[in-house]
Formats: C-alpha cells, structure tokens, sequence
C-alpha cells in the first residue's frame, strides 16, 4: 500500500505539470483541440510529450511551411 | 397662457436682459407683500426664490459649457484593451476547468490503481504505447488534409 502511495505521490505532480504545459502550449500554438491534447498529457510521462512535439512541432510545422 | 407662465417668462426676460413688463413683475411682487401678510405665501408665485433658483441652474450650465470633453478617445483601442481583458479572464477560468478535470481524471486512476493494483497500470500503459502513437500520428495527418480541404 505505502509503495502505491509513493509511486502515486511522485507521478501525479509530473503528470499534471506535463498535461498543463502541453494543454497550455497547444493553446498557445492556435491548436483547435487543445483540451485532448491537455488530456492526452495527462496518460503517461514521457512519451505523451514526446508524441506531442513530434505532432506540433515537426508535422504541424512542416506542413505550415508549404 | 396663465399668469403664472408669464411671469416665469418675466423673469427670464429680466435675467437675459431682454424687454419684459415691469409692471407685471411689480405686481406680483406687490401680490406676494399682500400673500406674505396674508399668510397665503404658498398660493403666489415666489418670485425672488424663483430667480435665484434659475440663478443656481444657469451657473451649473455655464460650468459644464467650459468643461473641456476630450473628444479624441481611442475607441478602438479602449474596445481592443477590454477584449484583450476579458480573454484573459476566460483563459484563467478554462486553465481552473482544466486543472480540476485534470485532477478528478487522476483522481479516479489512482483509485483504480489502489484497488487494482499495478497490473492495471500495465495493462493500460502497454495498450497506450502500441496504440497511441501509431493512431495520433495518423490522425494528426488526416485532421491537416481535413482542414486543407476546407
């Protein structure tokens, strides 16, 4: 029970910091879903961020170049 | 026309120096001796309270002609500052809404996890690895053709 508890105590902060950043930046970008991508932030730590900037700011970007 | 109308009118005659009937005014400053000794003073024109009443408001009229509006207000720029702060106050309430589903949504995995235990944490990471990458992406695509085509 203690070592859920830890685990739940280390991974909410930084699951909330990272779904807050990302809901704010895709808000931020002009992104119409910005509350998913809030949301999205909110199901893992590292790769949700990293699926993230990989959308916004290569496939995104890139296509707003052309 | 009552006599009481043309006395009123009388009297702004005399205040704008403009001719007028003396003799009407004089009369009824004799009628309002006549009330006043009769104890009658609220059936008569008061005169003399009537001039410095129209005294008072012509004063504040002459007041508010030498105030200087500012006629050159921006507008635009006082619409632009009022958006810009209401959009701000909207954003802070939508980061609240935001926050709080955040937290109800974690809230219920951390009872999930609590009562299920780590195989669910699993079970759960592993379908969002293999699944959530290879959609998104995807989808990420079809939505900037969507909205090429629009």
């Amino acid at each position: 029970m203690n070592k859920k508890l830890i685990a739940l105590a280390i991974a909410i902060p930084l699951l909330s910091a990272q779904a807050f950043w990302i809901y704010t930046d895709a808000k931020k970008r002009g992104e119409k879903y910005y509350w998913l991508w809030g949301f999205f932030g909110l199901l893992n730590l590292p790769s949700s961020l990293i699926i993230y900037l990989i959308v916004t700011r290569i496939i995104i970007d890139r296509y707003k170049k052309k | 026309m009552s006599k009481k109308e043309k006395l009123i009118n009388t009297l702004i005659d005399k205040h704008y120096n403009e001719s007028y009937d003396i003799n009407l005014l004089n009369q009824s400053r004799n009628q309002e001796q006549v009330d006043v000794n009769n104890n009658t003073v609220d059936k008569a024109v008061d005169t003399a309270g009537f001039e410095s009443k129209m005294d008072g408001a012509l004063e504040k009229m002459d007041l508010a002609d030498n105030i200087d509006f500012n006629i050159n207000i921006d507008t635009l720029k006082i619409i632009e500052q009022a958006s810009q702060i209401q959009a701000k106050r909207n954003s802070f309430k939508e980061n609240v809404c935001f926050i709080i589903t955040s937290i109800l949504i974690l809230s219920v995995f951390s009872v999930v996890f609590i009562n299920i235990g780590i195989k669910f944490l699993i079970y759960f990471q592993l379908i969002l690895f293999f699944i959530m990458p290879w959609s998104l992406i995807p989808l990420s695509k079809h939505a900037l053709r969507r909205s090429e085509n629009e």
